[in-house]
């Protein structure tokens, strides 16, 4: 067993590699929030009229709106009053080759793994870079604009393409939402923007990079993907953050919208700084993603490798509202330390013959405390939905949890639902066998994780199945190979 | 809420004459204070999703008066066994009368008379058992409950018949509310047996907000039924609190047959090592009814099992809410638990509402959920028409194989059989409220 708590204290101690902070002089804007701060967010843009407008009835809503508590999270409330809400790098006029990029952003991102120029040319991923709020570099723009594929940032978007903004922005997330929604429409800075028309089947993976970058500035993303009829997309988003002593606020809106027969497949792997191991510090992710299969036939899938932040609080729904789509959520998700999840999904069926499957495997180490909660609904006009979740949980130490929720209402006779969940810790007997076929404790442990989690790391595109991995091992290290 | 007067003044009005309460005179003050303050619970409560108290809340009540009933009524119940240990409750009385006690060994008698024969026992007992999460009823109840059950096995004592506790509302003109505070206590390797029954004789809308400790003793082995059956005029709010001893087993079983909206709150506390508990439910909500079923088992201490097994058929525009919620403290290792909540929908106006909970903080357990909602196989429906059984009878089979597992555990024939007839007979269409009727027997009709 002594190898064993070695083992574990290996792990707990793990610091975060990615912590480092990118010295770019940013425009800050001062601490607070009020409407003239919304209005000089909106002016600095260069917004249109009706999204001042949004973000100003977003607020007045947000400013009633008290912050929910029913999460099974401890954690001390953001003070509102001091996040400053606008941070972008300073020098910001649109590059047309890496070359001019600030090398220091591009040593970043070397740092991280993500070298760009490899990825322009050997992987093939456009790679839409957040630097804090602000999008810095599009790589592909030009392959994406032969086929008529919008992957801008939204604040582009918002120039340039009003009338799919007008018509898709908040319309499966509306600012009513709920609180961090609200407050993500009122201030949001940036953020990815992608439309896929009719009939186009996107070559590439597209993927965005957000990192936070500025001291004490909270991000608030907001990412919009549209599939026109009959297109297909998969879309990547990962997140890494330099380390911190103090509580950054991370509150993300993502809204997918899939047409008639199109399809959305949306990964994302996270890594925002998950605090030290007497759990100072680190990111609170309250995050609202939703995507709705609008029209017949369309297909959401979800997969997740949540790492990261010392407090997640995050749903990636999906509204089945076409007759016979089809909505997969897989997810990893790994606590150690001091680390507090509180993460699942929501499955809204309303078409006919719509069909979801749920797969969520929590790992908890440490001290740490790791919630599935999981809502799977049924609605009256949903003849023939099906859902099947399955959520498994491993605990390894003594000290941490390990909770499922799942919300199960079912309105229609002719829907079957079914959920299972296990928790368990690493056998014993298991680690045996493993021995006995002559692998150490540490190679027995790494093996049977991996095999926990491959159901879901496999459904990972393989550009981010390795980076998820790598991630996997880090929180793990000393134990996955 | 109504603007002029709120419920929890309404409902302290209704106490305004009375006196003899269980509580004592100098604590009242307190606890009349905590329920004014107390809040009706509503779907924003987490634990109480999709509660409704608008239909409880509709009517006005009068406070149930002792009374007297005729025992050919009594007799004429299918499952009762004259020769048996009873307690009867009539609006939540204690009617001595009725009551009958068999073995001399044990204390049958009612919470209120306890009080003043055995305070000892009485007092290590009640109100011993905490609750942190009061709501509007748990105050209701602890301010100003009267009367109740009690029921003291001593240690080494078997009981083998099994303690029939009778719950009758019976109301001339107007609808009636009652509570009662049941107290049923086990001591060291004892056993017994308890069916808990609800009736009513009432056309009137009736409303029972009622209470029972069950305190298992070490090593001892409790059997407690409950049957809810009091009509569709009536609401109830069930609490049954548990506390379980080194060794001690105590299975519980739920049949909801009627009531328009029932609530039915299981907390048991795993309080020491090897404790075990079952406990099963069938709900049958047909109509509008609503019937909410909610259980928390806490494993406080290690080596302790638990097994939650609640199955629903629900018809027509009926509602059903199942929560099991597991606790496992930590430091609770080698918990074993097993919780499972499988419901069949008959119609498409039916909702079922279903939550399996698990909260672990012990990484050396075997804990297990699951959750089913769904229709009848259309396969073995399929399979038995080809085999020339009609339809409906196929359907009948079908849904009565469903849910025989828990009609099967019930260990007393009797009982079992009246449980099976009333299944039987609503599965074939018959009104459930004819059905509830306590007139109404295999061999009565």
């Amino acid at each position: 067993m002594s190898k064993d708590d070695k083992i574990l204290k290996d792990l707990e101690s793990k610091e975060y590699e990615a912590g480092f902070v990118t010295d770019i002089e940013t425009e800050v804007f001062p601490k607070g929030l009020n409407e003239d701060i919304i209005k000089a967010l909106s002016r600095k843009k260069e917004e249109p009229e009706f999204m001042l407008d949004f973000r100003l009835k977003a607020f007045r809503y947000w400013k009633e709106q008290e912050e929910p508590d029913w999460a099974l999270l401890k954690y001390e409330k953001p003070e509102f009053q001091n996040i400053s809400y606008y941070a972008a790098p300073k020098n910001k006029p649109k590059y047309n080759s890496l070359d001019e990029v600030d090398p220091e952003i591009i040593d970043t991102f070397n740092k991280l793994g993500v070298p760009l120029e490899e990825q322009k040319v050997l992987a093939g991923v456009a790679v839409d870079v957040v630097m804090d709020s602000v999008s810095v570099h599009t790589t592909f723009q030009k392959t994406l604009e032969d086929l008529g594929i919008i992957f801008c940032s939204i604040s582009e978007a918002i120039r340039e393409h009003p009338e799919l903004i007008k018509k898709y922005l908040a319309s499966v997330v509306p600012y009513r939402d709920n609180f961090y929604a609200a407050l993500n429409s009122a201030v949001f800075t940036d953020g990815s923007f992608a439309y896929i028309p009719k009939g186009v089947r996107c070559p590439v993976e597209l993927s965005t990079y957000f990192r936070i970058n500025q001291a004490n500035t909270g991000q608030f993303e907001r990412t919009l993907v549209i599939a026109d009829e009959g297109s297909y997309v998969s879309y990547l988003e990962g997140c890494t953050a330099p380390q911190r002593d103090e509580n950054q606020l991370h509150a993300a809106v993502v809204e997918l919208i899939a047409l008639k027969d199109a399809e959305i497949k949306y990964s994302t792997v996270q890594n925002w700084y998950p605090g030290d191991k007497n759990g100072k510090g680190g990111i609170y992710n309250f995050v609202t993603k939703r995507g709705i299969c609008k029209g017949d036939n369309s297909k959401i899938s979800w997969t997740q490798v949540e790492t990261g932040s010392a407090v997640t609080w995050k749903y990636p729904s999906t509204i089945l509202k076409g007759n016979n789509s089809v909505s997969e959520f897989y997810s990893v998700a790994v606590t150690n330390n001091y680390q507090q999840a509180d993460t699942g999904t929501k499955m809204i069926h309303v078409g006919k013959n719509t069909k979801s499957t749920i797969i969520s495997k929590g790992i908890s180490l440490g001290k740490s405390n790791n919630t599935y909660r999981g809502l799977v609904d049924i609605k009256k006009s949903a003849t023939g939905a099906r859902n099947y979740s399955q959520c498994d949980s491993l605990l390894i130490g003594d000290k941490c949890g390990a909770h499922t929720f799942p919300y199960i209402d079912v309105d229609n006779s002719s829907a079957i639902v079914e959920h299972e969940a296990t928790t368990s810790k690493i056998a014993e007997d298991q680690i045996f066998y493993c021995n006995q076929r002559g692998l150490d404790t540490e190679s027995a442990v790494s093996l049977i994780v991996n095999g926990f989690a491959k159901e879901v790391l496999s459904k990972l595109p393989m550009e981010f199945a390795a980076e998820a991995k790598k991630l996997l091992s880090l929180t793990l290290e000393g134990s996955v190979g | 809420m109504k603007d002029t007067k709120n419920e929890n003044i309404i409902f302290a009005d209704l106490y305004k004459n009375e006196t003899d309460f269980l509580i004592k005179e100098t604590e009242k003050k307190k606890y009349v204070e905590e329920f004014l303050k107390s809040k009706i619970p509503d779907g924003k409560k987490e634990n109480w999703r999709k509660f409704n108290s608008k239909p409880i809340f509709r009517h006005k009540y009068k406070l149930g008066k002792k009374a007297e009933l005729d025992f050919n009524t009594i007799k004429s119940m299918s499952f009762f066994n004259p020769d048996a240990n009873r307690i009867v409750l009539i609006n939540g009385f204690f009617n001595e009368k009725l009551s009958f006690r068999k073995n001399e060994e044990i204390i049958l008698t009612s919470t209120k008379k306890a009080k003043i024969e055995y305070p000892e026992i009485f007092y290590s007992h009640f109100r011993k058992i905490k609750n942190n999460d009061k709501t509007f009823f748990d105050a209701l109840n602890e301010s100003f409950s009267q009367d109740g059950a009690f029921i003291f096995v001593p240690d080494n004592i078997s009981v083998k018949e099994p303690i029939h506790i009778l719950h009758f509302i019976i109301s001339s003109n107007g609808n009636i509310f009652s509570q009662t505070e049941n107290i049923i206590i086990a001591g060291k390797n004892s056993s017994l047996k308890i069916i808990h029954s609800y009736h009513s004789l009432s056309r009137d809308f009736s409303f029972n907000n009622g209470r029972t400790d069950i305190f298992a003793g070490k090593n001892s082995a409790t059997e407690y039924y409950i049957f809810e059956g009091e009509g569709d005029t009536a609401a109830h709010i069930n609490n049954i609190n548990t506390e379980q001893e080194k060794n001690s087993y105590l299975k519980s079983n739920i049949v909801t047959f009627c009531g328009s909206t029932v609530r039915n709150n299981f907390k048991i506390k795993l309080n020491e090592e090897h404790a075990k508990t079952e406990i099963e439910g069938i709900y049958m909500p047909d109509k509008e009814q609503y019937i909410d079923n909610f259980v928390e088992i806490s494993h406080l201490k290690s080596n302790c099992e638990s097994k939650q097994l609640f199955k629903g058929v629900i018809d027509n525009r009926a509602i059903s809410v199942f929560t099991g919620k597991v606790y496992v403290a930590p430091g609770a290792q080698k918990t074993n638990s097993e919780q499972s909540n499988k419901n069949l929908l008959l119609t498409d106006y039916a909702k079922a509402y279903s939550r399996p909970q698990l909260e672990i903080y012990a990484d050396d357990v075997a804990c297990s959920h699951g959750s089913t909602t769904g229709q009848l196989d259309d396969e073995a429906l399929f399979y038995m028409r080809t085999r020339g059984i009609p339809e409906k009878q196929a359907k009948t089979m079908l849904t009565s194989a469903f849910l025989k597992d828990i009609i099967e555990n019930i260990s007393t024939e009797s009982y079992k059989d009246y449980v099976n007839f009333l299944i039987n007979g609503r599965l074939k269409g018959q009104n459930p409220e004819t059905l509830c009727s306590v007139k109404l027997c295999p061999s009565c009709t």
